[in-house]
């Protein structure tokens, strides 16, 4: 992505990050909005995945549950963190991608969270029919 | 993002999001079409959603003494503080203020709190699988 200089009397602008508010104009107030409600649903779901994550964690300790329990709550908690990280560098992009009049990059989170998700569900299944088998 | 700011010769800070002040909805033309309320709830939902993911893990940390943990999720309740203390401004923000502003602070110490769990509650789950 080419930088551009910024515009339209924004040399002085002290938002941060500057590698957002430090390039092309300023955007539709609406579009910026929504990228910013956008980023923090993202926010949210990562939130869920560690709070779901941590709960899993909590019970494991309390009601006695397989073994393998934790680290299901473990991994659920590591796919909330880089979820998280991930939400605020998005939220960067599409910014960035507005000021610049640039195409919106692809939400390619939506298909690793998917994936993410239904690993973390499959091997939640497996593991219990081993449990339940042996 | 800079916002339209209040007509000529009317304050700027009367909005319906600043705090004790009963400006009626619509002062400013124009200004229903951005959507501040639906974003204000929005990062209400999510400063909550932040601090309640936290209660479980400080229960966890305590129950498995898992020291480490715990003084994280006491550094995570502190940045909660903070977080609250963030969102406040930032409602204020999407009323009148027709300076520019970013949510990019707030922003970060959601991502805090949130990695600040993560790493917690994965470090207790891996602790209690070692057992």
């Amino acid at each position: 992505m080419a930088e551009q200089p910024a515009a339209h009397g924004d040399h002085d602008d002290t938002r941060r990050p500057a590698r957002v508010y430090g390039v092309g104009e300023e955007p539709d107030p609406r579009f910026s909005m929504a990228n910013e409600r956008t980023a923090l649903a993202w926010m949210r779901t990562a939130l869920a995945l560690v709070g779901g994550g941590v709960a899993v964690v909590s019970l494991s300790s309390l009601a006695g549950m397989p073994g393998w329990a934790p680290l299901v709550g473990a991994a659920s908690c590591l796919g909330g963190g880089a979820l998280a990280l991930r939400s605020v560098s998005a939220w960067a992009r599409v910014e960035r991608a507005l000021r610049l009049r640039l195409p919106l990059p692809a939400p390619r989170a939506l298909a690793m969270l998917a994936a993410g998700v239904v690993a973390l569900a499959v091997l939640t299944l497996v593991l219990s029919v081993v449990e339940l088998t042996h | 993002m800079r916002l339209p700011g209040p007509p000529a010769g009317q304050p700027a800070g009367r909005g319906p999001f600043h705090r004790g002040r009963s400006g009626p909805a619509g002062h400013v033309p124009g200004r229903e079409a951005l959507q501040p309320e639906r974003t204000a709830l929005a990062w209400q939902r999510t400063a909550v959603t932040a601090l309640v993911c936290l209660v479980p893990l400080v229960f966890v940390a305590l129950r498995t003494h898992v020291t480490a943990v715990a003084v994280g999720a006491a550094a995570a309740m502190a940045v909660s503080g903070v977080l609250v203390w963030s969102v406040h401004r930032r409602l204020g923000q999407l009323g009148d203020d027709t300076r520019g502003y970013s949510p990019y602070t707030p922003m970060t110490l959601v991502l805090a709190v949130t990695v600040l769990c993560a790493v917690g509650g994965a470090a207790v789950g891996v602790s209690l699988w070692l057992r």
